[in-house]
């Protein structure tokens, strides 16, 4: 097995020595600090899509990869690399896709199109295509279509850190049409042209700043002169190790997430990162649900040794993943992770517009609340306390009610038919289910018993006051399985009901699992997964889950399409505008199958996917 | 032109109509006009413009739709601040202002709050008759609001029973509704209260609960019988004290906020001789003299509507409506929460230290296209485009005799650059004129 001579530190000239090892300047943390966060905060970003519960794609071309290894061109251990392949197959497959195109034909394009900033957007892609005499999307392939490698590296002799992209390209008469066409264009600007030593060579410089050379199909972008050099001279001899040793011992990590059969691999020493930046990221969290959701991912960044980012996909489907790794949580006091039992998948019920799943042990994060939240929140807590007092008396909730329950809890959220109505509410919410896990079944369900009786109480005082139906109280057997539910003393009629007839409360016990839900089917469906052979399936390590169905939402939408347009009309738009947002929104979710996003954490590794899927 | 002082009593028709009278018109009597608008209006004519305002017009396609998405949307959310921004929809881009005015002035004269009555459709049913009787007859107004379920609900209706009547309603009829203090005794109000027992609400529904009501002889504002609460509206609209009662509040709501006593006598009796019917009255009203009066000019404080409102219609604006509500409510005018049964006070009690601040932080936020929704940037282009063109503006935003001094906004060259402009029109919405009306 040949390999090329990367040394072991970089070396390439007297006057650039070796890079490994981080100079620390002012303006150096700045930008360190920001790669830190965006890393840390890319999984949090990813939240605001929502998503579903399938495996990261694996894409069957690229498991052709090249013999030749991108990373030998880099001379040292990079702070973050990051790697794209194939990169031409997905700007294809996104051309030629439904889901694109789809969204070319809304309005809301051809608003934006026809604006001002639309305008000059396709004017500069008309000036580029002009120049480069081809379509963005053919250049787009052409040029970073097949590898394209980015490293950021500490330099000793700069305040700034050493920057490197190389890109190989699909062969040397496509870099030559591309370098002619572009040349010229580089020749307005303060570029010299540079003699290296090196055979079928062409370099320029920019204002000493930045260094360009070609060689053959490669092109390489260097911030030093001893970089780009320093590739070029690789970069003819395309034989080499398998892959993913060699990305493993660039990055130093080895993990099989570190591998380049992906659409994106990027990896971040975030031990280099701190030591660098020393950047101060905080532990307390000042929103209680993001605190027992992703507060750990604080710590995370501050402990971890590396983050890793990939992208996957093919036709139908893309997968975001980030991981971090070198961190202990299971040291921790107020560590609510319980890996070991794992985390429960969605139930299928029928009509499942979503679901959250959650494994964590909620004790130790809630008796270390003062440590992992802010000052400020916490009298959210005594309020919290002193509101479940009135449902529950003479129970404290860290001792007396925490301890009954289990780790794992699911939120459901699924289509309802209103069987408890003649009629329809003006705004049709879904049917929402809380199924929870119980340590202590038979404690934890007569307080949850108490609960749902008391909460139907002074809900009854208040449908009173306002002229509503009461509920009166009711039971059934289903599947063996008791069902209490509140039934209205009349049932409601009517076309436009209000919406606090969405709300039939029903509850049950099933083994271990206590169902409370806003109506009476769902919780009966619950109870139909919860009593099959199969139950709840497991999934090992998970800790969170969060997937979204969007045939149900989309029809959510359509019978709530006027209390949205409302909304858009009350926001300041037009009631066309709205209509046409609707039906935006409506096209784009017809063309999505399901989305999901789930965490795992194993062996001091927590990953966090995003994974889409279209039809 | 301005207008010839000593004219403030008259309701004899004014004579002249310039482009300062028409936006006097819009600004007064609507809620707010464009510089196009008011250019529209003074080629009416004065007469054409009033006729306008007071006769019913057909809204458009899509405000029609709009109303009838963002009602629907509060009756179905039963959120009050959706039913106030429906309310502010109409208000925002109706070509009906003078009754969006109108119903306000009910509202405000019945003032109901949502903070007891606690529903919404029976807030929007109260709020349909105002509008329904806006320019219409105060007889059926008032007849409607006696048997009015919000009224009712929030009168605490329900426990005025035969033996233990409950006055709430019959005092807020004759002090705040109909007479004025001064004009009934105590003993009317509590033998007017026997009239009204059994006026019950079942089911969401006005209920006259027969069992419930006192049938039994009354003595009533100097009229004995066995009357009902019918008869006791009636007896209130036959007193004398109610047209003065009437004239003085919409005299205050359009004229001055201290009218003559020869002005309210005037309109006291063209209210008596209109039988109450508010299209006629205000139609007298807009055309007269006392109305374009030099010292009537720019002499009312603005109400938070009136600013809110009016800028938004000034500038042409689709305006983000919950923002809009939640300024009303910080500036103190809180559709459909009126602070007590009085209503809100208005005028100098609308400025303090804070709302005067809180008013230049709209306009600021208004005039830089933040929170509010964007201005459409042709209108701001077109409203900038000459020095004439700014004229106009400042004199449909401005009460009289501000031209003059704002001359210099008109005089000074205003570069293109969107900055500037914003700056210019943050500086003319923030004058102290900006304030009156």
């Amino acid at each position: 097995m040949s390999r090329p001579n990367r040394p072991a530190v970089f070396s390439p000239s007297p006057s650039a020595r070796p890079h490994r090892a981080a100079q620390v300047t002012p303006r150096f943390r700045y930008w360190s600090l920001a790669l830190l966060c965006t890393l840390t905060l890319l999984p949090l970003a990813a939240l605001e899509v929502r998503a579903g519960d399938s495996e990261p794609a694996r894409t069957a071309s690229t498991r052709d990869v090249p013999t030749f290894e991108l990373t030998h061109l880099f001379p040292g251990r990079p702070i973050v690399y990051a790697e794209t392949r194939d990169l031409k197959r997905a700007l294809d497959q996104l051309q030629d896709s439904e889901f694109y195109n789809s969204l070319l034909t809304t309005p809301q394009f051809d608003r934006w199109r026809n604006s001002k900033d639309g305008r000059k957007a396709y004017a500069g892609r008309t000036i580029l295509e002009t120049y480069l005499g081809t379509d963005v999307w053919t250049a787009g392939g052409e040029l970073v279509g097949d590898r394209v490698g980015l490293a950021v590296m500490a330099n000793e002799s700069s305040r700034m850190p050493s920057g490197m992209l190389i890109v190989r390209m699909a062969d040397v008469s496509t870099t030559n049409r591309y370098l002619d066409r572009i040349l010229p264009l580089l020749e307005l600007a303060e570029i010299e042209q540079l003699d290296w030593d090196l055979p079928e060579t062409r370099g320029w410089s920019v204002r000493g700043r930045l260094f360009v050379g070609t060689r053959g199909r490669w092109v390489v972008l260097a911030s030093q002169e001893q970089l780009a050099t320093f590739a070029l001279e690789r970069c003819q001899s395309e034989s080499g190790a398998t892959v993913s040793s060699e990305l493993a011992e660039l990055t130093g990590v080895v993990d099989e997430r570190v591998q380049p059969a992906r659409l994106l691999t990027a990896v971040a020493d975030l031990k280099t990162i701190r030591q660098a930046a020393a950047p101060e990221i905080p532990l307390q969290a000042d929103n209680a649900v993001a605190s027992l959701l992703f507060g750990h991912l604080a710590y995370l960044a501050r402990e971890s040794s590396h983050a890793i980012v990939t992208l996957d996909g093919d036709a139908d489907q893309l997968a975001l993943s980030m991981s971090m790794q070198g961190a202990d949580l299971a040291n921790e006091p107020w560590n609510s992770f319980a890996p070991a039992v794992g985390n429960y998948a969605t139930p299928a019920v029928p009509g499942l517009v979503g679901g959250i799943s959650l494994s964590r042990d909620l004790a130790p994060w809630y008796a270390s609340r003062e440590e992992l939240m802010q000052e400020r929140t916490l009298p959210d807590f005594d309020k919290f306390e002193t509101g479940l007092a009135n449902l529950l008396p003479g129970r404290d909730f860290q001792h007396d009610v925490l301890p009954l329950f289990g780790p794992r809890i699911t939120f459901l959220a699924a289509r309802q038919e209103y069987e408890h109505l003649d009629g329809r509410p003006g705004v049709q919410l879904p049917a929402f289910a809380v199924v929870l896990e119980m340590a202590q079944p038979d404690e934890a369900a007569d307080l949850l018993t108490l609960f749902f009786q008391t909460l139907s109480a002074i809900l009854n005082i208040q449908a009173g006051q306002a002229g509503r139906q009461p509920w009166v109280v009711s039971s059934e057997t289903h599947q063996g399985v008791q069902i209490t539910y509140a039934r209205y003393l009349q049932k409601p009629s009517g076309e436009r009901l209000p919406y606090v007839y969405n709300f039939m409360p029903a509850s049950a016990r099933v083994g271990k699992h206590f169902v409370i839900g806003s109506s009476r089917q769902l919780c009966r469906d619950v109870v139909d997964v919860l009593q099959s052979e199969s139950g709840l399936t497991t999934r090992p390590h998970q800790g969170f889950q969060l997937n979204l169905h969007s045939d149900t939402i989309g029809t959510l939408l359509a019978d709530n399409a006027s209390a949205l347009s409302a909304q858009a009309v009350r926001s300041g738009r037009t009631p066309d505008e709205a209509q046409e947002d609707l039906n935006a929104l409506q096209q784009i979710l017809q063309q999505i199958e399901s989305l999901s996003l789930e965490s795992e954490y194993e062996n001091g590794r927590f990953e966090i996917r995003l994974n889409g899927n279209w039809k | 032109m301005m207008p010839t002082p000593g004219n403030s009593n008259r309701l004899d028709a004014h004579t002249d109509w310039t482009f300062a009278d028409a936006a006097h018109l819009l600004r007064r009597a609507g809620l707010g006009a464009t510089p196009q608008e008011v250019a529209d209006v003074l080629e009416l004519g004065r007469a054409a413009a009033v006729e306008r305002l007071v006769v019913a017009q057909p809204e458009s396609a899509s405000f029609q739709q709009a109303n009838t998405i963002l009602r629907q949307s509060a009756i179905d959310t039963n959120d009050v601040d959706n039913l106030k921004a429906w309310w502010l929809y109409r208000m925002v881009h109706t070509v009906n202002p003078l009754r969006e005015r109108m119903t306000l002035l009910w509202h405000n004269h019945f003032a109901t709050s949502y903070t007891k009555v606690g529903s919404i459709p029976a807030m929007l049913d109260q709020n349909d008759l105002f509008r329904t009787e806006a320019l219409g007859s105060f007889r059926k107004l008032l007849h409607g609001i006696s048997r009015d379920v919000a009224m009712l609900i929030w009168l605490d209706s329900n426990s005025n029973r035969k033996r233990q009547p409950n006055e709430n309603y019959a005092r807020e009829l004759m002090e705040l509704f109909a007479l004025d203090v001064g004009n009934y005794t105590e003993a009317d109000i509590q033998e007017a209260a026997r009239a009204f027992t059994g006026w019950h609400v079942r089911q969401n529904k006005f209920w006259f609960n027969r069992s419930q009501h006192d049938a039994g002889t009354k003595t009533v504002l100097g009229h004995t019988g066995p009357f009902n609460g019918n008869e006791v509206v009636d007896l209130c609209l036959d007193q004398p004290a109610c047209p003065r009662f009437l004239a003085v509040k919409l005299l205050r709501e359009f004229v001055t906020a201290s009218p003559s006593e020869p002005l309210v006598a005037s309109l006291a009796a063209v209210i008596r001789r209109c039988d109450f019917a508010f299209e006629d009255v205000l139609r007298e009203l807009l055309n007269s003299r006392a109305f374009y009066a030099a010292e009537h000019r720019g002499v009312l404080i603005k109400s938070p509507i009136d600013l809110t409102v009016g800028t938004f219609r000034l500038l042409g604006m689709q305006p983000n409506l919950d923002a809009a509500v939640r300024v009303n409510a910080d500036l103190g005018q809180d559709l459909f929460q009126p602070p007590t049964v009085k209503g809100w006070d208005g005028h100098r009690t609308w400025l303090t230290s804070a709302t005067l601040l809180q008013r230049t932080n709209f306009v600021a936020a208004v005039a830089r296209n933040e929170r509010f929704g964007e201005r459409r940037e042709a209108d701001l282009r077109q409203a900038f485009a000459s020095g004439s063109r700014r004229r106009l503006l400042i004199e449909t935003a401005l009460a009289a005799n501000s031209t003059e001094q704002t001359a210099r906004l008109t005089e000074e060259e205003l570069a293109s650059g969107r900055q500037q402009q914003q700056a210019w029109l943050q500086l003319l919405l923030s004058l102290p004129e900006y304030q009156l009306k």
